[in-house]
């Protein structure tokens, strides 16, 4: 896969992981194209999340892992992440810190240790709250934004951290309705419009048919479809999706598609 | 605020000095002033700012309120180094410093190396490591107090712990001013990195922080800082607790300004207690007295504070 002749932006071969003696992950691979947005589908305990800490390095092992064709593995944490970010389910800020502040994290990999930040960095910090709707908030405490900012702002940093390969993990998974439409629009428009590659793993298999050009649908551990729901019939979209959810119909409504599960 | 102070410092003690009678030439006034009140007033500031900003490094990197230098073992470390000094070496100064500073050196590297070979997550196994080599200097320490001889050996072991600044000399500040001086403006210099600790360990990987080698290095920094100070003064209570939380308050962030703060009010703190220290009794008290009195009751206060609000 990664030797393609058109080589993805990235892509990931023989990934496996195991939790405590039990294989969670059999050799899975995966390839993303630049400027798309693939979803992660799978149900609880399929090894989503484990997959993106997987391609991360914080989990199992891989055959290769390719971003732009460079081999990620030999490389140091700091130039690992100059090529992939990730966003958690949560963020794991419990330190009172301005939003600023954590949007300036995202800084740090193209920072020598003892650096500090410059003036040009503060202003593209300030574009990336502009981008998830967070300028006015930019001084505020991290720790006073709904969940569904915080999200945001952890976005922001990702923003800032411009990196061609983006992870998400079940970055909507404390948000309502319309704050999980307005990150996964902000993550579509950041992938199309600077040419990045984004894996979202979700829950949400309605939003994924909606924003993302490919599926890649997990279960217990393996890839069991990839549905591209942009070319692929309903019919093929539903019976890929049965997999997973079991008895559900794809179904096209004004231009979009929905799901609906069948008892 | 801490220059008025400092003038009290200066002012108050068995000897009194007034501004006239050193600008009069006084000898014994100046003398006073420059062998001991000086000296004394001086490693009040620096042990204070140093409690301060070190209280500020760990709070953070444990992600923890309560966390202080005594969370890897550091104070159990140095008081069983000193304890070591005044059993078998001699009651000198320069010995006991120099083994308490040795004793809280090798109870931290124990406890990070420990905490390095136990476990994927090294910020928990670090506190459970810190524990595990504290309770050992602990018992370390009882057996020399066991061994000592109660009228002169434990009652020096004791009143050690207890902290003073009464036996500091312009010589002996030399040492601890250097050391925790270099290591202030590090850990000023590691502030950014500092402050990326403060999260998830796998979430700062991330970021391209070497979590375990930065990790390290910070609390080594912080660690060598408090242990150059608390060698000279013996153990000084809350302050390294007290005095972050206090700026925290006024500044209501955690910015590097913060943390200079959270040193300023630690030495304000540590003036106010030395002063009364020494002028409430008639002999010189333990200062870590008057830090635990003021820090107690703050500690509740936290508690309370946390219940309702989960943050550091």
């Amino acid at each position: 896969m990664c030797s393609e002749n058109k080589a993805p932006l990235f892509c990931a071969e023989g990934i496996n992981a195991s939790y405590n003696g039990r294989q969670v992950l059999f050799d899975v691979s995966l390839s993303v194209e630049k400027g798309s947005l693939t979803g992660l589908l799978g149900a609880n305990s399929s090894g989503k999340s484990t997959l993106l800490k997987a391609i991360c390095s914080l989990v199992g092992s891989y055959k290769s892992c390719m971003v732009n064709g460079q081999n990620i593995r030999p490389l140091s944490n700091k130039r690992r992440s100059q090529l992939i970010s990730y966003i958690p389910q949560r963020p794991s800020v419990s330190f009172s810190l301005s939003v600023t502040d954590i949007v300036m994290m995202g800084f740090n990999p193209y920072l020598p240790i003892l650096s500090q930040p410059d003036k040009s960095m503060y202003q593209k910090a300030y574009e990336a709250l502009k981008t998830v709707g967070l300028f006015e908030r930019r001084d505020d405490d991290f720790l006073s934004l709904s969940e569904g900012q915080k999200q945001l702002c952890i976005l922001a940093r990702t923003i800032v951290q411009n990196t061609p390969v983006m992870l998400l993990d079940e970055p909507d998974s404390a948000l309502d309705f319309s704050n999980r439409r307005l990150l996964i629009k902000t993550v579509k428009s950041i992938t199309e419009t600077l040419g990045k590659a984004a894996v979202l793993c979700s829950h949400d298999p309605i939003l994924s048919l909606e924003f993302c050009d490919k599926i890649i649908l997990l279960s217990n551990g393996r890839i069991s479809d990839i549905i591209y729901p942009k070319t692929d019939s309903e019919e093929t979209l539903s019976t890929a999706l049965s997999k997973i959810y079991s008895n559900v119909t794809v179904f096209r409504y004004k231009d979009k598609l929905f799901m609906l599960k069948e008892d | 605020m801490t220059a008025a102070a400092v003038f009290i410092s200066i002012c108050i003690g068995r000897y009194p000095l007034t501004p006239s009678l050193l600008l009069s030439g006084d000898e014994m006034a100046l003398k006073v002033f420059f062998t001991l009140r000086l000296p004394r007033t001086v490693m009040a500031l620096v042990c204070g700012f140093v409690l301060g900003v070190a209280g500020g490094v760990f709070q953070t990197v444990f992600q923890n309120p309560l966390a202080s230098p005594d969370i890897i073992g550091v104070s159990s470390g140095a008081s069983t180094g000193a304890a070591f000094a005044i059993l078998f070496l001699s009651s000198s100064a320069v010995s006991v410093t120099a083994s308490a500073f040795l004793g809280g050196l090798i109870a931290v590297a124990l406890s990070l190396t420990l905490s390095s070979v136990c476990g994927k997550n090294q910020l928990y196994s670090a506190v459970l490591s810190g524990i595990a080599v504290s309770s050992i200097a602990q018992a370390a320490l009882m057996v020399l107090k066991l061994s000592a001889d109660p009228e002169k050996q434990l009652a020096s072991i004791e009143y050690w712990i207890m902290g003073s600044l009464s036996a500091v000399t312009a010589s002996k500040m030399y040492m601890p001013i250097a050391v925790s001086g270099v290591c202030c403006v590090l850990i000023f210099l590691l502030y950014r990195q500092i402050t990326l600790l403060s999260i998830d360990q796998q979430e700062a990987g991330m970021l391209g922080v070497n979590v375990s080698i930065i990790r390290f290095i910070v609390l080594i920094i912080a660690t060598l800082a408090v242990t150059s100070i608390v060698s000279v003064t013996g153990l000084i209570s809350f302050t390294g607790l007290l005095a972050p939380h206090t700026a925290r308050l006024i500044t209501k962030n955690n910015r590097l300004s913060t943390m200079f703060l959270g040193g300023v009010i630690g030495s304000i703190i540590m003036l106010v207690s030395d002063i009364l220290a020494r002028s409430v009794a008639s002999s010189d008290l333990p200062v870590s007295i008057f830090t635990s009195l003021l820090g107690a009751p703050f500690m509740v206060y936290l508690i309370l504070r946390g219940n309702r609000r989960n943050v550091l």
